[in-house]
């Protein structure tokens, strides 16, 4: 008997149930329920991104050191010129050599860069990993965002996205001891986690305004928010949604 | 660039800028929370059956709306505005196409992404060429398409309804607006058959945006003042 192997993407899902057929009329009843609900959300959003903009900021003292493609460089460097630097604290695997295929699916979602450059922000990963060890992995997936090196720096640690309790006490996502704990981290968890931070330049002051973890940077998420308007949403099986059996890989990785 | 002159934050000492986050925490996990609870109950949304035969025109030949899901079960069209006064894409989609990075993700959960304009293949095509974009544009010209996802104004095409609503009843600029405005649907393929499951129009197509996605963590934020994106421009034209 032969099989043909059928691409990952076009594999039938038979047991997934369908949403009921209705008529234009029932349809669009049920859709403008649900719009009212939507555009709740939607001035939820403003007034957070409100709040987030009146945050106060806190001056970064530290000398932080990076490697980059361009040789070593200062914090402020990073902004190159900009006002603006977000930082996508990149996971990197050492073991594997390769990065985590969560940040690795946002780094699928970075928007071509000029529309960030031109409100005055500089997008960068920054990984505590040698740069020999992140270049081999960038270029084979295709990424032109610049990432640099925190390896041998505080960085990691002090913005709470590599956690060893031989350096600092554990804390991620602004949680730390038994809350940390109840958050599903491993007791002693010894190793890089993810997360955004994002500074402000003033003249050649550094402040540090904003970070945010765990499912906090989702909105980058473009595949997310696609996902989350059709009728299977993210396929990962909580929150009712079906679990399509795919977990996320490397975009190279699919059809493997 | 257009420098836009601002205030800066205040400078905390970390203590009272945790207090701060952290107050900001509580609202942003309860917005995560509504944001799961909305995308619930549009996942279980009836859906309405599409009996059109729509026929598109694509850089490959004529398809139709079932061959746009490239044997997916799920399509998400956003529909790209075409700005005739300019003949050209409008810069809101345009950045968004720029969003689009690698579908590898996407096309796994059984979704195809496309975009379709009203305007004809060879327009679109020599756009997209200029934009370097490599995700096609199909083509709607000569459908109902538009007009019948509420996309397309035009009070010879039949009514005149945007975001749910008559325009009539909107008013202001909106009650005499011919043209594009922008929306996503969604569509479901079972075997043959095609089923319309979602549409969203006006700012409820911001989440795909992931541009706002960025620049709402940052203290300038999106930095357009009342107006939605007056600064956004096609992505050749910033230094122009």
């Amino acid at each position: 008997m032969t099989t043909t192997a059928e691409p990952l993407a076009h594999r039938v899902f038979p047991m997934l149930p369908l949403p009921r057929v209705v008529s234009p009329d029932e349809w669009r009843t049920e859709r403008l329920r649900l719009l009212a609900r939507e555009k709740e959300l939607t001035r939820a959003r403003d007034v957070l991104n409100e709040e987030r903009r009146a945050l106060p900021a806190v001056l970064v003292r530290k000398d932080y050191a990076f490697e980059t493609a361009t040789g070593p460089a200062r914090l402020i460097d990073l902004f190159e010129g900009r006002r603006q630097l977000i930082v996508y604290h990149f996971m990197f695997h050492r073991e594997t050599g390769e990065g985590c295929s969560g940040c690795s699916h946002l780094a699928d979602n970075v928007p071509h860069l000029a529309h960030l450059n031109a409100r005055d922000t500089t997008l960068v990963f920054v990984s505590r990993a040698p740069l020999a060890e992140i270049e081999p992995f960038k270029r084979r997936m295709g990424w032109l965002v610049p990432w640099h090196s925190s390896w041998g720096s505080d960085f990691n640690y002090d913005f709470h996205v590599t956690l060893d309790e031989s350096v600092a006490p554990l804390e991620y996502n602004y949680r730390t001891g038994p809350a940390l704990e109840a958050s599903g981290l491993p007791p002693h968890f010894a190793g890089e986690l993810h997360g955004v931070s994002v500074f402000l330049r003033d003249g050649d002051r550094v402040l540090h305004t904003y970070s945010t973890y765990a499912r906090g940077p989702e909105p980058m998420l473009a595949t997310y928010a696609w996902l989350d308007i059709t009728p299977f949403g993210r396929g990962e099986g909580w929150d009712g949604m079906p679990n399509l059996g795919i977990p996320l890989r490397h975009h190279d990785r699919y059809d493997a | 660039m257009t420098s836009i002159a601002v205030e800066l934050p205040s400078v905390a000492t970390r203590e009272e800028w945790l207090a701060a986050r952290l107050e900001l925490l509580r609202k942003e996990k309860e917005a995560t929370r509504l944001r799961d609870a909305l995308s619930a109950e549009r996942r279980r949304l009836p859906m309405v059956k599409v009996e059109t035969d729509y026929r598109f025109q694509t850089s490959t030949g004529e398809k139709r709306l079932v061959d746009l899901f490239e044997g997916r079960r799920q399509l998400v069209i956003h529909h790209f505005m075409w700005i005739d006064r300019v003949d050209e894409g409008c810069p809101g989609c345009s950045m968004l196409v720029d969003t689009v990075g690698n579908l590898a993700h996407l096309n796994a959960a059984n979704t195809t992404l496309a975009f379709v304009s009203r305007a004809p293949i060879r327009k679109l095509e020599a756009f997209r060429a200029r934009m370097g974009w490599s995700i096609p544009i199909v083509s709607s010209a000569g459908t109902d398409f538009n007009y019948d996802f509420e996309v397309t104004l035009d009070p010879s095409r039949g009514a005149m309804r945007y975001n749910f609503r008559d325009v009539s009843d909107v008013g202001g600029m909106m009650a005499s607006y011919t043209g594009d405005l922008p929306g996503v649907s969604v569509f479901l393929r079972d075997d043959d058959d095609v089923y319309h499951t979602y549409s969203a129009y006006a700012r409820g197509t911001e989440p795909e945006s992931n541009i706002f996605g960025f620049l709402d963590f940052t203290p300038l934020g999106r930095q357009d003042g009342r107006d939605v994106m007056p600064w956004a421009r096609l992505h050749d034209r910033y230094d122009a």
